[in-house]
């Protein structure tokens, strides 16, 4: 025992003291070996196991042993007490829990560390605290960056970063100003806004106007921490509450501002949020720099675009227009080498023309030149021949026959148309030529009546014309022009009236042309008195239409009017021409079958210098028929018919006026073995008739001058012997009286014109076998 | 043989037709002259002419014209046309001339002898064609005659062949009737 092993016991049997020594001492051991034990215990579980809270439970001892187990308590409770209030503590921080602190009470070294613990608890929870601020920034910041990320409205933007940081900084009312330089001057105009109530009105700021343009201006943050007025509130539906703390901030991106944020709040803003705005502000510029630059970098592009749609557009307008260009530019090119042919062909047709006009020209003087000189070699001769020729006339020898007479007469005639025509081409050509002058003299009016009736009454006498010469009273007595001129045309105009009148009457009238009259010559305008030579006649007349070409050289009315009456048709040309020389004009006005009228009007004082060129010949020329071959005549063959031999030897007389008509029938009835009498009028006729009793049948035209065809049949009827003698009328009109007309005559039959030669054939072979027939029986 | 041949002058100027008669004077030949186609054509309605001297340009009936009747007509297409013309230097007329039948064409001026040897020419061959059908009518009535004198030596041949009783004085008769006629 005493070596320390209790579980020794006295076993050794003892009674009374020794057993009570015995169990006393055994009690003793027993006590001493559980007290050991709980003591043991107590101290292997908390010193050694860990196992707190233990506590040595030892009954029934007392005193020092009791002192003993109590102070080993106290030692295991004491430990207990401080572990675990450290445990409990080291416990919360690992939970997280920053707030506890170990407030055991303890000495020594314990107290030592429970410090240390309560230190580095602190420690930690304050990093522990930045790091949550920290984290908070970061986390915010890359959230609202996030948010800001792919944002292209900054409108969009600027409503999201107050609605979303207005919040997160514990603020109420927040304020977005967005620079705008779109107007000129760059201001500060309000695009968002939280909790903030803009009465009405663009909330706008100049640079340095408030805080805002302050803010701006020196790009500073600006802090109130205190509402300067009562202006600015924090409104909700129920309260108006002035806040307590305002920041105001710049956005600044590389040097350029880009806006101004507000925010105010009604407690006063923390570091972190003042951090979190300083840090946000940065990421904000930095959106809205992006978004205004991609915004700008679109509009570029859109403009680019458009721009380069356009320049697409207009390139490829260009390119067509350019194409049209081209064509145009080509075709111009050939229209220019056409134009620039044709201006070689037109310059050298002008050439040619030039060359031809210098031609026409030389020939022209050439033309009238050799005119006038062989006019002058034609003269020559012919006065020698007229000369000769009018002696043959006077027969001074009286050794010619009465027909040789006649035949000098028609030599010397013929022989002055000749020198009349010649002199007429020379007057023209002289005219043409510009050789003709003028000589103005003072010519008396007497003188030129006494030259027109000398010239002209034996010729109107001869014709059985009416001639007089009528000259006004009121005219002075004389004029001045030249006399030669003048004579030369009155005598032409006096002559063509002669020739072209069978009957009636050819007048001169010389009068004062009336004051009102109009003239398209300067000469006549200018005058101070004009003086109109009228001659009238009662001759053909010419027809409008040939009214303007009488005066062209080689011209007269009708080409058969040249024959019929002779002359060249150079008498009125030189005439017009004539009239020009002394300042004058000759009209004419005509009435066809009437008679003309032509008047010549002069000045009566002729100037010199009135005088006018005449015009140039005119080209136009009277050609005559050109090819006019005509088919040689066709013989009809002489029809071998029944009625042919019945007409064979019957004499037939035509009364008709149309010699071609009367003369194609003669040779159609002469083909049936016919005679034919001819009359080309009734009364010869009606002798012919009386001449012929051989005549079997009458062909009588109806229309016939003088007598007509019914006058006619009813003398012949009248002679008894022709009582049955056949008449066929010939009429060309086919009017439904003309038969009756035609028998009541005492016509046997009647025919229209244009005669069918078959009908009338058979028609007059049954009217002359009816004949024989009575004259057989 | 007592007809005299005629020639027809056709010009519309007197003067002309003047001077054509003159250079036709001597010629077994009688002038007849005319102004215009028209006339022509009634003169040769009434006449016979040896040769036609035409002028070709006249007013209203043209020589061209008036030949084209001529030739169309057949007692008239064989008397010979001689076209007068003052219009030198136009082959085109004397075709047309020729086209429509002249034996001729002369442009004025012409020598008067040309014009009257071929004249003179034309009135020989009408003279002769006269003689010649006077004597055809000659050859052809001495023809009948003698075929009438022939029949009748027949047919007094033929009675003398029978016996009548007065054949003989028929026959004698008969002869003497084809002899001298009716008496």
């Amino acid at each position: 025992m005493a070596k320390g092993d209790l579980s020794q016991k006295i076993t050794v049997d003892a009674q009374g003291e020794i057993l009570e020594l015995k169990s006393t001492v055994n009690t003793m051991v027993d006590q001493l070996s559980s007290f050991a034990d709980e003591v043991t215990r107590v101290a292997r579980e908390v010193g050694t196991e860990g196992k707190l809270g233990g506590q040595a439970q030892v009954k029934g001892v007392s005193g020092t042993w009791r002192d003993l187990t109590e102070n080993v308590n106290q030692l295991a409770s004491t430990l207990t007490t401080q572990l675990r209030a450290i445990a409990q503590v080291s416990t919360s921080v690992t939970r997280g829990d920053l707030t506890q602190r170990i407030a055991v009470d303890a000495q020594g070294e314990v107290a030592e560390l429970k410090d240390n613990i309560n230190q580095m608890i602190v420690t930690l929870r304050e990093t522990t605290k930045t790091n949550a601020e920290q984290g908070w920034l970061d986390s915010n910041l890359a959230r609202i960056g996030g948010l800001l990320q792919g944002q292209r409205d900054l409108g969009e933007v600027c409503r999201m970063i107050m609605m979303e940081v207005t919040p997160l900084v514990d603020a109420q009312i927040g304020a977005f100003f967005l620079t705008d330089t779109s107007d000129g001057s760059m201001r500060l105009r309000l695009t968002a806004s939280y909790g903030y109530v803009a009465r009405g009105h663009e909330v706008t700021f100049g640079p340095g106007e408030g805080l805002v343009g302050q803010a701006a201006l020196s790009r500073r943050t600006i802090r109130v921490s205190a509402s300067p007025d009562g202006r600015l509130t924090v409104r909700s539906g129920l309260a108006a509450t002035p806040p307590a703390d305002l920041v105001v901030l710049p956005i600044v991106f590389e040097g350029e501002l880009l806006g101004v944020i507000e925010f105010a709040g009604v407690a006063a803003f923390s570091t972190l949020h003042l951090t979190f705005l300083d840090r946000l502000v940065l990421t904000i510029g930095v959106a809205v720099n992006t978004i205004q630059a991609n915004r700008r970098t679109e509009e570029l592009l859109a403009q680019s675009q458009r721009l380069a749609h356009e320049l697409q557009e207009q390139s490829a307008e260009l390119q067509r227009t350019n194409a049209e260009l081209e064509d145009k530019a080509q075709l111009l090119s050939e229209q220019k080498a056409n134009i620039e042919t044709q201006n070689r062909e037109i310059e050298l047709a002008r050439l040619g023309l030039e060359d031809k006009a210098q031609q026409l020209t030389r020939a022209s003087a050439y033309k009238s030149e050799f005119l006038a000189n062989m006019s002058h070699e034609l003269r020559t001769p012919l006065n020698s021949l007229l000369l000769l020729a009018r002696l043959l006339v006077e027969n001074s020898e009286q050794n010619l026959t009465p027909k040789q007479i006649e035949f000098a007469r028609t030599i010397h005639g013929s022989g002055s148309d000749l020198l009349r025509l010649i002199d007429d081409i020379l007057d023209l050509s002289k005219i043409e030529a510009g050789r003709m002058d003028v000589e103005p003299t003072e010519v008396q009016f007497t003188d030129i009546r006494c030259f027109v009736e000398q010239a002209f009454a034996p010729q109107a006498e001869e014709k059985g014309l009416g001639f007089e010469v009528q000259v006004a009273e009121e005219l002075p007595p004389s004029l001045v022009t030249d006399a030669q001129r003048l004579q030369q045309i009155l005598r032409n105009l006096l002559s063509n009236a002669m020739k072209f009148t069978d009957a009636g009457a050819v007048t001169l009238r010389i009068a004062p042309a009336p004051e009102n009259a109009v003239y398209d010559v300067p000469a006549l305008t200018n005058a101070r008195q004009v003086i109109a030579f009228t001659v009238v006649d009662t001759g053909i007349g010419i027809s409008d239409d040939k009214l303007s070409l009488i005066f062209e050289a080689f011209q007269q009315a009708d080409g058969t009017t040249s024959r019929r009456y002779g002359g060249t048709g150079l008498g009125l040309s030189i005439s017009r021409d004539l009239a020009r020389l002394l300042g004058g004009s000759i009209t004419v006005s005509s009435t066809s079958g009437e008679g003309s009228t032509f008047t010549l009007h002069v000045p009566d004082v002729l100037a010199p210098d009135a005088v006018v060129a005449p015009a140039p010949p005119s080209p136009a020329r009277a050609g005559l028929p050109s090819s006019l071959l005509m088919p040689p005549p066709a013989l009809p063959e002489r029809p071998e018919t029944p009625v042919t031999r019945r007409l064979e030897g019957v004499t037939v007389l035509i009364i008709d006026d149309d010699v071609r008509n009367v003369f194609a029938l003669t040779s159609a009835l002469e083909l049936h073995g016919m005679t034919v009498l001819y009359s080309d009028n009734g009364a010869d006729g009606v002798r012919l008739l009386a001449e012929h009793p051989e005549v079997d049948i009458v062909l009588m035209d109806a229309m016939m001058p003088d007598q007509d065809g019914y006058e006619t049949t009813r003398q012949i009827r009248r002679n008894h012997r022709f009582a049955d003698l056949p008449i066929v009328f010939l009429t060309a009109k086919a009017m439904p009286g003309d038969r009756e007309s035609a028998l009541a005559a005492g016509g046997s039959d009647y025919i229209t014109k244009p005669v069918d030669l078959d009908e009338l054939i058979e028609l007059m072979a049954s009217w002359v076998s009816g004949t024989r027939g009575e004259e057989i029986s | 043989m007592t007809q005299t041949a005629k020639a027809l002058l056709v010009d519309d100027r007197r003067e002309n037709l003047m001077a054509l008669e003159a250079i036709l004077q001597g010629l077994p030949v009688q002038s007849v002259a005319v102004e215009s186609g028209e006339a022509a054509l009634k003169q040769l309605l009434v006449d016979d002419f040896a040769v036609i001297l035409l002028d070709a340009q006249m007013p209203d009936m043209d020589g061209f014209e008036t030949a084209s009747h001529i030739k169309r007509r057949e007692r008239t297409r064989h008397v010979p046309i001689i076209f007068l013309t003052a219009a030198d230097k136009d082959a085109q007329l004397a075709l047309r001339g020729y086209a429509v039948g002249a034996v001729d064409y002369l442009t004025k001026p012409f020598d008067p002898w040309v014009l009257r040897a071929k004249v003179s020419v034309f009135v020989e061959l009408w003279v002769k064609t006269r003689q010649l059908a006077a004597q055809s009518d000659v050859v052809r009535e001495r023809e009948a005659q003698w075929r009438g004198l022939t029949d009748a030596v027949d047919e007094a041949t033929a009675l003398l062949r029978t016996d009548a009783p007065d054949a003989r004085d028929r026959a004698v008769e008969l002869l003497e009737q084809a002899r001298w006629g009716n008496l």
